[in-house]
């Protein structure tokens, strides 16, 4: 539901939802409580569905400066152009290049509708120190004929440190490919991000994850695979170090027959970071025949981190096939052994097996 | 004499030796090798044969530094230095490769990237300059054809999926490409047909091949030793050695000749009774 506000009662509402984040890092869940006792990141996200078309970059208690805007970028086809700030926009047919230039303040909820084979780049911008900003993304790939769309995401201002929260939300019509990267790997701002996905009939949606460097990330995905032979992969790697928080909930909900799920999460601390993992997955009474594949691995560099894993399956039919496996473990001892064995110093072999560890489940442009 | 062709020629180098003496090794409190002596010199082939279990593989793992196991202080010379208490990547430096009965998977790595880092490591270690990638690529190609590998190897994760022969001949291929001068082969040649077994033969060959003139006598030699661990005799058929050990629960029995390997084809292992 979006209510009209003016823009003063926006922002004073706004400053109010914003004022009662205070994230610390000794509020995130410890193994003695895993329950989420920080802040509500659903109801945050969705803090500008209220405002609606009132400034999405907020003043907070982090900070009072602005932050600035959200790009676009298409490529479709042999010709080019430029959109400035619509609420919807489409690429256009024949266009090689859409970009599209987001002023936040007109946008707040960017609906991007895509009928056809294409790439699509979004940029952000990362909030300055003692910034929010908020980015609201509405995707549907929907056509007659199956379509292959490739969606990255990624931040500028790399080196800037405030809070950056995203709720996107995707829908897949029939036989539509989705193939979503996200690379925050040099990114310093904090970032707590949702995803919501649907996935229609013999739609397909795979998702890889490199989180970044901010002292907080959080990443939820919701993915319903709703119709019949939908199905996703996720694959997400976060590496934290100092004393960094990540964590990922991914959630897969089988609501049809012959879908398919693989989940393949790597979370890697160092120093005294903390890594969580709550791998989910429902199978529904009628999805029958599904596959599911549940796997995350957790590798501890320094006995002062953390890191958790809760898998969780709930199987409602007995025609499912399901696997999964969570472990969490320090540097293999024979791996090491074998590379220093072939001449390199313990240092360099322990960085080698650290990013094999990670690499082992994203696309190379992610490693 | 040797009509093979001298690789290349180091003046002045050191002559190379492996020295085993009243080696004692334990892992979590049992003692696994009883006083193994052994002495490889410089262009020699030996041969370790024994039953499963005998301790075979331990010594290889020893050797390359393995830190599971506990070895004294004493024991373990190479080239006139101990090995005791010098890390795996030390040993490597020094020109010591073990190739393993069973070289782990590395998930993620891929073989090229590892090839590049020891390699590149190594030649570091010696003082050299780094290869290009085109560089590295050609001897990283020229070593996988020489041991019957595809290229295609250099893009799989590190041993990954790969056959119990394609493990060890990407061992050899490390061989290769590390030029090391002592080799500790564990049971390379389990896992490999008939011709894979030429292909590592004609390869250790080439590895033993003559690096040297001896100014005194006009004669090529070789700088370069091998010791081959298994316990299956076939390999030994198609490669000059000098020495056989055996060695059964932690001990070497009896050493001789290459007639010694022949002899145990026939009988096998079970009779052998010490002979000091």
């Amino acid at each position: 539901m979006t209510t009209a506000l003016t823009q003063s009662s926006a922002r004073a509402h706004n400053k109010k939802i914003v004022q009662n984040v205070v994230i610390k890092p000794e509020d995130l869940p410890t193994k003695k409580s895993e329950d989420w006792r920080y802040l509500d990141v659903a109801a945050l996200a969705g803090a500008y569905e209220l405002i609606n078309d009132k400034p999405v970059i907020t003043r907070g208690p982090l900070g009072s400066r602005s932050g600035r805007a959200t790009q676009m970028h298409f490529e479709t086809g042999p010709a080019s152009q430029t959109i400035k700030s619509p609420q919807e926009i489409k690429p256009a047919a024949g266009a090689a290049e859409t970009i599209f230039e987001n002023i936040t303040r007109k946008a707040p909820i960017h609906t991007v509708r895509v009928d056809r084979s294409c790439r699509l780049t979004i940029v952000h911008q990362s909030p300055g120190a003692g910034q929010i900003v908020c980015s609201a993304i509405q995707i549907i790939i929907a056509s007659p004929q199956a379509v292959t769309v490739d969606l990255d995401e990624r931040w500028e201002n790399k080196l800037s440190r405030g809070l950056f929260i995203g709720n996107t939300v995707i829908e897949l019509g029939k036989s539509a490919v989705l193939r979503h990267k996200i690379d925050q790997r040099m990114v310093a701002a904090n970032h707590i991000k949702s995803y919501s996905v649907r996935v229609g009939q013999a739609a397909r949606y795979n998702l890889a994850v490199s989180a970044g460097r901010g002292q907080i990330l959080r990443t939820t995905a919701s993915i319903d695979l709703i119709g019949a032979r939908a199905s996703t992969l996720v694959a997400v790697a976060q590496s934290g170090s100092g004393s960094q928080q990540l964590d990922s909930g991914i959630v897969i909900n089988h609501a049809a027959p012959n879908t398919k799920s693989l989940q393949e999460i790597r979370t890697l601390v160092r120093d005294e970071a903390h890594g969580i993992v709550n791998g989910g997955v429902h199978v529904k009474k009628n999805a029958v025949h599904s596959s599911v594949s549940q796997f995350a691995h957790g590798l501890m560099l320094s006995p002062r981190a953390h890191c958790y894993g809760k898998p969780s399956l709930r199987i409602h039919t007995d025609k499912v096939q399901a696997r999964h496996g969570f472990s969490i473990r320090p540097v293999d001892e024979q791996q090491l052994f074998y590379l220093q064995s072939r001449g390199q110093v313990s240092a360099d072999a322990k960085d080698q097996l650290v990013n094999a560890f990670i690499s082992e489940v994203l696309p190379a442009e992610l490693q | 004499m040797s009509q093979q062709p001298v690789r290349a020629r180091t003046a002045g180098a050191s002559k190379t030796s492996l020295s085993i003496k009243n080696l004692h090794v334990t892992r979590e409190g049992k003692e696994i090798l009883k006083g193994v002596s052994l002495e490889v010199q410089a262009g020699e082939i030996h041969v370790l044969l024994g039953p499963n279990g005998s301790g075979k593989s331990t010594l290889a793992h020893v050797l390359a530094g393995d830190p599971r196991y506990s070895v004294g202080d004493r024991g373990l010379d190479f080239n006139g230095k101990t090995l005791c208490g010098v890390p795996p990547e030390r040993r490597a430096e020094r020109g010591l490769f073990v190739g393993f009965q069973h070289p782990v998977e590395i998930p993620g790595l891929s073989t090229a990237q590892f090839l590049r880092s020891a390699q590149g490591a190594l030649r570091k270690s010696r003082g050299q300059n780094p290869l290009t990638a085109r560089e590295f690529l050609q001897n990283a190609k020229a070593a996988l054809v020489a041991v019957g590998l595809p290229e295609a190897v250099l893009e799989r994760p590190l041993n990954v999926g790969f056959s119990g022969g394609e493990k060890k001949r990407l061992e050899l291929a490390q061989l290769i490409l590390l030029e090391p001068t002592l080799a500790v082969l564990d049971e390379i040649d389990s896992g490999l047909d008939v011709d894979g077994l030429k292909l590592v033969a004609a390869a250790l060959k080439r590895f033993m091949l003559p690096d040297k003139l001896t100014p005194a006598s006009g004669q090529a030699t070789s700088n370069r030793m091998l010791l081959l661990i298994t316990h299956n005799p076939r390999l030994l058929r198609y490669l000059p050695i000098t020495r056989v050990h055996i060695i059964q629960n932690g001990q070497i029995i009896q050493s001789a000749g290459p007639e010694l390997a022949e002899q145990i084809a026939k009988t096998g292992f079970v009779n052998k009774k010490i002979q000091k």
